[in-house]
């Protein structure tokens, strides 16, 4: 008859066999989708590891200027004084005082710090030149780094010089301005021309079909003269492109011109000469090794000024530059100045919270975890206790940090009725202490470790609480001795996620004051201190773009700080699983 | 017509031998379980004769096991369980509050169904008892418990070369052995067994077997089984549940021979149900 009929053999059974390819289709579907959401986890990962790596692979490093010294004294403003004067000294000593400051900024005011604290630990003949190294400041930094700016490198040798002129090749560098200037226009005729024209268009069409409108017609007047500004500036540009003489300013990208060991400085160019005021004199009078420089991104546009990059381009054919790998990032506390910062304060006071969570957390949660499990009754009261530490478990960290900076910090304040007078509940510890920090992060990780931990004591088999328990056992020894270690992995699996979540947080962590910028080492759970996390969120906040590869390194530092935690953590599981 | 189609012509000789002239050891009266409510066990009374068998059998269900947990006091680990009536070893009441269970479980081990070594190693899963107790003052002493216990237990040989291996490596049958080694190495008493090789082959149940006529010498011994020839091979008194009552003790020989009630015939002939 049918498929339906029974006495054919499954085997030979046509909607059988139909359903069967269907099956396996589906089974074999649902492995290719699995697959899939690895996959896409995997390149999620390393997409994430790999920009961030990208990102902060320049902050590992920082480039250092040797100077010697002539010290007149060993307090730190004796000490800036003589780098600054290194400085300048190198720079020709330059008679513009502007110029001046700006070249003395190459090295920050910090530098002296460090050797001050040398100077007075070693002790130092005053008389003799007194060889430093000091990292440069975190613009000069980026510019070695080739952040900065591109910069363009051209021939400059056989010149002919005449007072300010200089004649030489200069096609190369008149081509990259011309270029800069196309691009220019190119992109003030796609972001902002064509916007206008479409909006004059639209303002005059409407005006059109409302002629009265008095409003409108000045919202066109404002737009035809917005149009009329912008085919200003693209007729200035155009005529720059095409003009024979090229005036050069901190608009423009800058032309330097350098020879032996003097520098000049651009005030235009055409293609065979510029006219250039002197940086630093001394050009060599065999017109031998020369060089044009042509800094693409105007002036007014970069951090570093012109002099500055003189002075750097000055150091580092001298070989007075070096690149180190960046030691301070890992020896200093915060700082102000980029190449000065350091995560070890943040690394110490993450390290003194998770301690002070861990000590908190782990203890109180797994005790809480064994008597709910093992001891409590089952009834109203334990399921009412067990529901809302669920339901603290979803509670964001953030209110945590409310709830400390409230009870532990500032105290609740109560006014007593019929008495002029207030009753303080709590409080009394400071802002931004480790102490406290380790408190709020362990109400916020106790759920987290109670709920792994009841999971953990609740997988151990039945079988092995009654063979202790009929053994004589009491209930505590059967826990202790049977029941605990068997659940051990997954406890300490699940104190070692909580703790990794607490390690990371940051929200709280503001909120109980570790706002502040801390520039020095905390000595204890009760100093002011900053975390690990808390430091990259206000990294990130900083202005000066070279915190950008500070944070994604402090990023890391925190990743591998979890790396190390997790291992840890399954090594403890191995041994005790055996 | 009541002949015995399951009592084994290859029985021990002294199965069935009467043990009347033995001490009652258990005293239970009129004991009434219940889980939530739920009637388990109604109203059993029974006595336990000391230095011998006690089989309980009857079908699923019926509360052999949870009259077994009575004993001791194991349903106070079950949460809903409520015991009633008057369980008194020795002529001293076990089930009055004051007394702990604890000590009680002391006195009265227990063997489960799945074996359940402990974790450990063979030495430490049957060290645990004397440990917990304080019964070894030595190392030395602790030594020689273990090495009585398991040759008592009958696997001394097997595992006498692997004392520090896991005890969940072991076979199953040596797995229950080593939890009957357990059970003895601190004395006690009595020793329930709830089925204790309903998880075992036939060989190995065998060795349990013999173990058990061996430990009857010296404890008093109830044993829940599922297998009618067991319970004649082993025992020498037989209850029969059903329902959560005792339908019908006895000895053995009589229980299987000339059995009183309808439903015990039926039982043991397998026309039950």
């Amino acid at each position: 008859m049918q498929a339906s009929d029974l006495n054919t053999p499954i085997s030979q059974n046509p909607a059988f066999l139909k359903r069967m390819k269907q099956r396996s289709r589906a089974d074999q579907r649902f492995r290719y989708y699995g697959l899939l959401a690895i996959f896409i986890a995997l390149a999620l990962l390393v997409t994430l590891l790999v920009s961030i790596t990208f990102e902060a692979r320049s902050a590992f490093t920082r480039h250092e200027v040797s100077l010697d010294l002539q010290l007149t004294d060993t307090d730190s403003r004796s000490v800036y004084r003589s780098i600054r004067g290194a400085v300048q000294n190198m720079a020709g000593d330059p008679a513009d005082r502007d110029v001046r400051i700006e070249m003395s900024q190459l090295v920050s005011r910090l530098a002296a710090g460090d050797i001050t604290e040398a100077l007075q630990t070693s002790g130092v003949d005053l008389s003799a030149a007194y060889p430093v190294r000091v990292p440069v400041s975190d613009e000069a930094d980026r510019y070695l780094k080739g952040l900065a700016t591109s910069v363009h490198r051209f021939d400059g040798r056989g010149y002919d010089q005449a007072g300010a002129r200089i004649e030489s090749d200069f096609s190369g560098a008149m081509q990259v301005i011309h270029r800069w200037h196309r691009e220019q226009i190119s992109t003030i005729r796609h972001r902002e021309y064509e916007p206008a024209l479409r909006m004059r268009d639209g303002l005059a069409s409407q005006a059109e079909a409302a002629p009265g409108d008095r409003q409108l017609a000045m919202r066109l007047a404002g737009a035809e003269h917005r149009v009329e500004l912008i085919e200003a500036r693209l007729s200035d540009f155009e005529a720059r492109i095409n003009a024979e003489r090229l005036v050069l300013d901190e608009f423009t990208p800058s032309v330097l011109f350098r020879s032996g060991e003097g520098w000049m400085k651009a005030v235009s160019i055409s293609g065979g000469m510029i006219e250039a005021e002197p940086v630093i004199s001394g050009l060599d009078p065999d017109r031998q090794r020369g060089e044009i420089l042509v800094i693409e991104q105007p002036e007014s546009q970069r951090s570093i000024p012109d002099a500055q990059i003189v002075v750097l381009e000055r150091f580092q054919t001298a070989g007075r530059i070096s690149s180190h790998f960046n030691g301070a990032l890992f020896s200093n506390a915060d700082s102000s100045d980029a190449e000065f910062a350091g995560v070890l304060s943040g690394l110490v006071g993450s390290i003194m919270i998770i301690l002070v969570t861990m000590g908190l957390a782990v203890p109180v949660g797994i005790a809480a975890a064994v008597y709910l499990e093992e001891f409590a009754p089952r009834n109203r009261w334990t399921s009412f206790v067990q529901v809302n530490i669920n339901n603290l478990a979803a509670i964001p960290s953030i209110v945590f940090g409310l709830l400390g900076a409230a009870i532990f910090v500032n105290g609740v304040i109560i006014p007593i009725p019929f008495v002029d007078g207030v009753f303080r509940l709590g409080g009394g510890l400071g802002r931004g202490w480790p102490l406290v920090g380790g408190i709020v992060l362990a109400l916020m990780t106790l759920p987290t470790i109670i709920i792994a931990s009841r999971a953990a004591l609740g997988a151990v088999p039945g079988s092995v609480r009654q063979a202790a328990l009929a053994m004589g056992a009491t209930r505590l020894q059967t826990v202790n001795h049977h029941v605990l270690p068997m659940a051990a992995p997954g406890i300490l699996t699940g104190s070692i996620i909580g703790l990794a979540q607490a390690i990371g947080e940051t929200a709280p962590l503001l909120l109980i004051g570790m706002v502040a910028f801390v520039a020095e080492m905390p000595q204890g759970a009760t100093d002011r201190a900053t975390a690990l996390p808390v430091l990259i969120f206000q990294w990130s906040t900083r202005a000066e773009r070279a915190w950008e590869p500070m944070t994604s390194a402090a990023i890391i530092i925190l990743l591998l700080v979890m790396l190390v935690l997790n291992g840890l953590a399954v090594l403890m599981r191995l041994r005790y699983e055996k | 017509m009541m002949s015995d189609p399951i009592l084994p012509s290859a029985a021990p000789a002294h199965a069935g031998a009467a043990p009347q002239e033995q001490a009652v050891k258990v005293r239970v009266r009129d004991v009434t379980v219940s889980y939530d409510g739920a009637m388990a066990i109604d109203s059993v009374n029974i006595d336990i004769p000391d230095k011998s068998v006690m089989a309980i059998i009857g079908p699923s269900g019926c509360g052999k096991s949870t009259f077994l947990r009575c004993l001791n006091r194991m349903n106070d680990t079950i949460s809903g369980c409520s015991v009633t009536g008057d369980i008194r070893i020795d002529e001293e009441d076990v089930t009055a509050r004051n007394v702990n269970p604890v000590m009680l479980r002391a006195r009265v081990g227990m063997v489960f169904q799945e074996p359940n070594p402990f974790p450990k190693t063979v030495f430490e899963n049957v060290a645990y008892g004397p440990k917990i107790h304080g019964l070894a003052a030595t190392r030395a002493e602790l030594e020689d418990i273990v090495e009585t216990s398991l040759r008592r237990a009958g696997l001394w040989d097997e595992v006498k070369d692997g004392l520090h291996k896991p005890g969940t490596s072991l076979s199953g049958g040596q797995q229950q052995r080593l939890v009957i080694a357990r059970a003895i190495a601190i004395n006690p008493e009595i020793i329930l067994m709830d089925e204790p090789c309903s998880a075992l082959d036939p060989i190995a149940t065998a060795r349990i077997e013999e173990l058990i006529d061996e430990l009857r010498q010296n404890y008093c011994i109830v044993i829940v089984t599922h297998s009618m020839s067991q319970a004649a091979r082993i025992s020498q008194n037989t209850a029969f549940f059903d329902r959560g009552k005792l339908i019908e003790t006895g000895t053995t020989e009589q229980i299987f021979t000339n059995p009183r009630d309808r439903r015990t015939h039926d039982y043991i002939t397998g026309r039950y149900g």
